[in-house]
């Protein structure tokens, strides 16, 4: 795993410099942004197996960002962008973060036309302060897709993505890998209907109490990797275990105008680990999104 | 003096008046909605001889091709001017008229001349959800239905015509073959056509949930 701070400054550094490479290299730049707002819950933040230890909580999400599409030639493109986000949490405030960072994008169009497929890579690197600041975390997602319009009503996706988190306790640093799927379903010119599934494997944060039957296993499968926690309340133990965990996903989208649009999301996922433990949870979720 | 120009006058103006009647036309869907964007030609075998060598114009105003559907008689240019502050690119994979126009800003400095008549789509390859129609006319009646539904075809002689209506989203293509009519001095209601639409499956510009990291 990587943990070192310098290997974060150093790729800010080079994304910096990507990006003042590519601004220097075109000669139209059309600045976007994105205004998200949202209500999410989760039935299952402590991603416990056992039911007296799952927590479940609301919090309100806050995304907004800005930055350049640059338009290199025909078929290649790209974005560079500055994002700020914050997550407040009803019902355990110690979860709320702020977080802000930096993404960019390269997008390769495989031929001409609407319905030619495209690549497309992101990098985004995330500093989030956690109001629990042992949570602190540095994050960098690096994902690289596929996507092809079949029609005007069917879109779909596809790709890899990397994910790693270096927090102030190493207990809560992360790593994983995701296999993604996505179709976009266009019901109406107001709906779109989404379907994704994915499979991330990779290290996850648990809690759970003494008292969970499974404890024993948790203690095995997790090694020295725990800490006591006291965000979900007293007497709990936070963990990181690795585990693969499976995502289904829908969601669906309503156009307001070219602008704007209201989602609504579900995902359900299921991480298995060893020993046979199995974490659930559901999260549902809705928003507006407002691009300009 | 005065009679011998009046007269004259005459000459002139009654084969014009007899020449310029009109055709109106309304054009529906089958539930009774009037359509927007639907181009009604009409043609014999005497046409007259399309003018040619005009330019006409699409504009792309804030990612939008304008207008949405452009008629113009076979033989003449239409020019691409971009007024957006960033570059677009126009191209066309129909078999009436291939072309692309790499990104650019401004107006190109050649027009592009449509020479065969039928039906050319355009897109920008950046911006996927830009999608403009050319009807390239192999007639010099043609037009183009507003909000109303409704066209009006004037200056054109009296006489037998196959009538066809176009529209991007017709649902059969078979409302596109002639039909034949009749243009008379006399037309005292417009002609009614109805047409089925697909359902408008443009692709989306507005923004969709976001894929967020597990």
């Amino acid at each position: 795993m990587i943990t070192s701070q310098a290997y974060y400054k150093n790729l800010i550094l080079s994304l910096s410099i990507l990006s003042t490479t590519i601004i220097s290299s075109v000669s139209q730049a059309n600045t976007f942004g994105d205004i998200d707002i949202g209500v999410i819950n989760d039935d299952n933040l402590t991603r416990s197996d056992y039911n007296s230890d799952k927590k479940a909580g609301t919090a309100l999400e806050l995304f907004a960002d800005y930055g350049k599409f640059y338009d290199l030639n025909n078929n290649l493109s790209a974005t560079s962008s500055l994002f700020v986000q914050y997550t407040s949490h009803f019902d355990y405030d110690k979860l709320s973060t702020f977080g802000f960072g930096v993404s960019g994008s390269l997008r390769k169009k495989l031929g001409l036309g609407a319905y030619s497929s495209s690549v497309q890579s992101i990098l985004s690197i995330t500093a989030n302060n956690v109001n629990d600041s042992k949570r602190d975390n540095k994050t960098l997602d690096l994902s690289l897709g596929w996507n092809k319009r079949l029609n005007d009503m069917w879109e779909l996706s596809a790709g890899v993505s990397l994910d790693n988190s270096d927090a102030t306790n190493k207990v809560f640093d992360t790593s994983g890998t995701s296999i993604y799927f996505s179709s976009d379903y266009t019901i109406s010119e107001k709906l779109l209907l989404n379907f994704g599934v994915s499979q991330r494997s990779g290290d996850i944060i648990s809690v759970t109490s003494t008292s969970n039957p499974n404890y024993t296993y948790i203690s095995l499968a997790s090694g020295t990797n725990n800490i006591s926690d006291k965000v979900f309340g007293s007497g709990l133990t936070a963990y990181r275990v690795n585990a693969t965990t499976l995502i289904l996903k829908t969601s669906l989208s309503y156009a307001l105008n070219d602008d704007s649009s209201f989602n609504v999301g579900y995902e359900h996922q299921n991480s298995s680990l060893a020993y046979g433990i199995d974490y659930k949870n559901n999260i549902i979720r809705a928003n507006y999104i407002y691009i300009f | 003096m005065l009679i011998k120009k009046i007269f004259l006058l005459s000459l002139v103006i009654i084969p014009i008046s007899s020449y310029a009647e009109e055709f109106s036309i309304i054009i529906k869907s089958p539930s009774g909605k009037t359509i927007k964007d639907a181009v009604v030609t009409l043609s014999s075998k005497d046409n007259k001889k399309l003018q040619t060598g005009k330019t006409y114009k699409i504009d792309q105003i804030n990612k939008t091709y304008v207008p949405h559907v452009t008629i113009i008689p076979a033989g003449n240019n239409i020019s691409f001017p971009n007024k957006d502050n960033i570059r677009h690119h126009v191209y066309s994979f129909s078999e009436t008229k291939k072309f692309e126009l790499p990104l650019y800003e401004g107006t190109p400095t050649e027009p592009v001349t449509f020479n065969k008549s039928g039906i050319a789509v355009l897109g920008c390859n950046i911006h996927d959800w830009m999608r403009a129609y050319v009807f390239i006319s192999d007639t010099p009646y043609y037009g183009l239905s507003g909000e109303s539904g409704s066209v009006t075809i004037k200056n054109i002689p009296k006489g037998d015509y196959s009538l066809r209506v176009w529209h991007s989203r017709l649902k059969n293509q078979s409302d596109f073959k002639p039909t034949k009519i009749k243009v008379t001095s006399n037309q005292t209601h417009p002609y009614q056509a109805t047409v089925a639409l697909k359902p408008a499956f443009k692709i989306r510009r507005a923004p969709k949930a976001k894929r967020r990291k597990y």
